[in-house]
């Protein structure tokens, strides 16, 4: 049968350059291959981010009057309701957690030197959307926390010079967030980023395919090759059927709770926080003016992204000090405003 | 160099190309910026009756589209002013005990006027116009006689 369904394909599109360059691909295996695992479990979780989305989509209502009762009706309801917005509130966190540390393991690996530097463009650019995911996602529910978040971040850009009014606009689709801000926010969240993350995942990965994994230039003369199929491939189903393992854990022992629906003119509530993922940008904001923080995170986003062309010395095979104590500075800064603004709650 | 016919061609065609996306993209993006608040949004609104407002106590609307706070001082005097935070847009709280705002997400400090107390907000609350109708109590933009 399974011979019979080949054979039917192959006489009529010719499989065999697919199967040839399946049975000669090889990985290269050394001592930090570990890393390049959160690339797939990454791709792994974002599928099961569509494929929940998706289910939500059947039953929520993006409208201010009824966003919030149809969350709670998905949650109290709808057989396993609760368990699919779990899957996807926890699904968003893990997703934030892989790239971050996707990230940060390709950077001090240097896998993004010269001929990957539009890989990590890339992977930059779907870093944002994924962070662009979370935030237009999490006003759906119409929830105090989320509308207060939302009203911080679309005013965010106010500070910027010239385009800040307009792009705050755009985004708030009015003068202040409601109605407007919900439907703009729903169509972002499921058309417009699914489309432009299809795009840019697809490319990224196209292109970890065309130049294969990177070794670290301290692993030159130590790796060897593993067949990609079944070896490798067998061994990313493992981590993705892992990574599945404690997001079902995480969803059911924790599930996702749903915060009172939103009176858009009481005040915001004391000890309001953004998400742990923002929290470095919320306790930057809270430490400087805005105009200084913008101005910090948008420039140290460029720097990072421009990293590749920025650092000679790895693109040349030699060891570039300065940028893995860069990366390490970048990392601490985050990790240590994350961990104030978790600390610190001005209730007055 | 002189140029070649191709090269002409080529030229008018990206040209063509160019205002043609012009085109495309100015009605896409004109679509997108929201059109601007109606003119004849109402510049003066009732808010409460006085029997409603104890003294030292806040009442919470919406206002030129906009969250709005109305507050009777422990003197029996009214004070209306914008309650959205002028540093990322929050609305503020009041605070009975001391008598000035406070913003829970970045912790800006205003006082009874507006005032900036403490950043990071940099601009003060704008302030708006109570006048009483009998017992009821108007909140407007301009200073006019209810």
């Amino acid at each position: 049968m399974k011979k019979r369904i080949i054979n039917f394909f192959d006489e009529r599109i010719d499989l065999a350059p697919i199967r040839n360059w399946v049975r000669h691909k090889t990985i290269s295996q050394h001592k930090h291959s570990f890393w390049y695992y959160f690339g797939g479990l990454a791709l792994f979780l974002i599928t099961v981010q569509i494929i929940t989305g998706i289910m939500l989509a059947f039953y929520y209502s993006p409208n201010p009057a009824t966003a919030n009762e149809s969350v709670r009706y998905i949650m109290e309801r709808v057989h396993y309701g609760w368990l699919i917005r779990s899957i996807h509130f926890w699904g968003a966190n893990f997703l934030v957690a892989v790239v971050f540390v996707h990230m940060f393991s390709t950077y001090f690996m240097k896998a993004y030197r010269k001929p990957r530097e539009m890989m990590w463009i890339l992977g930059i650019l779907i870093l944002g959307l994924v962070l662009a995911f979370s935030f237009t996602g999490y006003l759906l529910p119409w929830t105090t926390l989320s509308y207060f978040a939302t009203k911080v971040g679309v005013n965010t850009p106010l500070v910027i010079p010239g385009i800040g009014g307009f792009l705050a606009r755009i985004m708030q689709g009015g003068a202040d967030v409601g109605a407007a801000t919900l439907t703009r926010m729903f169509t972002l969240h499921t058309v417009v980023l699914p489309l432009t993350a299809l795009i840019l995942i697809s490319l990224h990965v196209l292109l970890s395919q065309i130049l294969g994994t990177s070794v670290p230039l301290s692993q030159k003369g130590y790796t060897e090759q593993t067949r990609f199929f079944p070896d490798f491939v067998m061994r990313d189903a493992a981590v993705w059927a892992g990574g599945f393992a404690i997001l079902l854990a995480f969803a059911t022992i924790f599930p996702a709770n749903l915060g009172s629906k939103v009176n858009p003119v009481m005040p915001a509530p004391p000890g309001i926080k953004p998400e742990w993922y923002f929290l470095f940008v919320f306790q930057t904001l809270r430490t400087v003016p805005e105009i200084v923080a913008m101005g910090v995170i948008t420039l140290g986003a460029l720097i990072w992204l421009l990293v590749p062309f920025l650092d000679k010395k790895s693109s040349r095979g030699e060891k570039s000090r300065f940028f893995t104590l860069f990366g390490l500075a970048v990392l601490v800064y985050m990790v240590a405003m994350t961990i104030t603004a978790y600390i610190t709650t001005e209730v007055h | 160099m002189a140029t070649n016919r191709r090269q002409f061609l080529n030229r008018v065609l990206t040209a063509g190309v160019t205002v043609l996306a012009g085109y495309v993209v100015y009605p896409v993006i004109r679509f997108l910026i929201p059109p601007s608040v109606s003119s004849d949004e109402p510049t003066k609104v009732f808010v409460t009756t006085t029997d409603e407002m104890k003294p030292n106590s806040a009442k919470f609307f919406r206002f030129l589209d906009r969250p709005a706070v109305l507050v009777r001082l422990p003197n029996g005097d009214y004070k209306a002013l914008s309650a959205k935070c002028t540093h990322l847009g929050c609305t503020v709280e009041f605070k009975p005990a001391k008598d000035f705002f406070y913003c829970n997400c970045h912790g800006s400090e205003f006082d009874i006027n507006g005032k900036v107390l403490k950043g990071p907000a940099a601009l003060p609350l704008p302030v708006y116009v109570v006048s009483l109708s009998g017992n009821k109590i108007f909140v407007s933009i301009q200073n006019r006689i209810a």
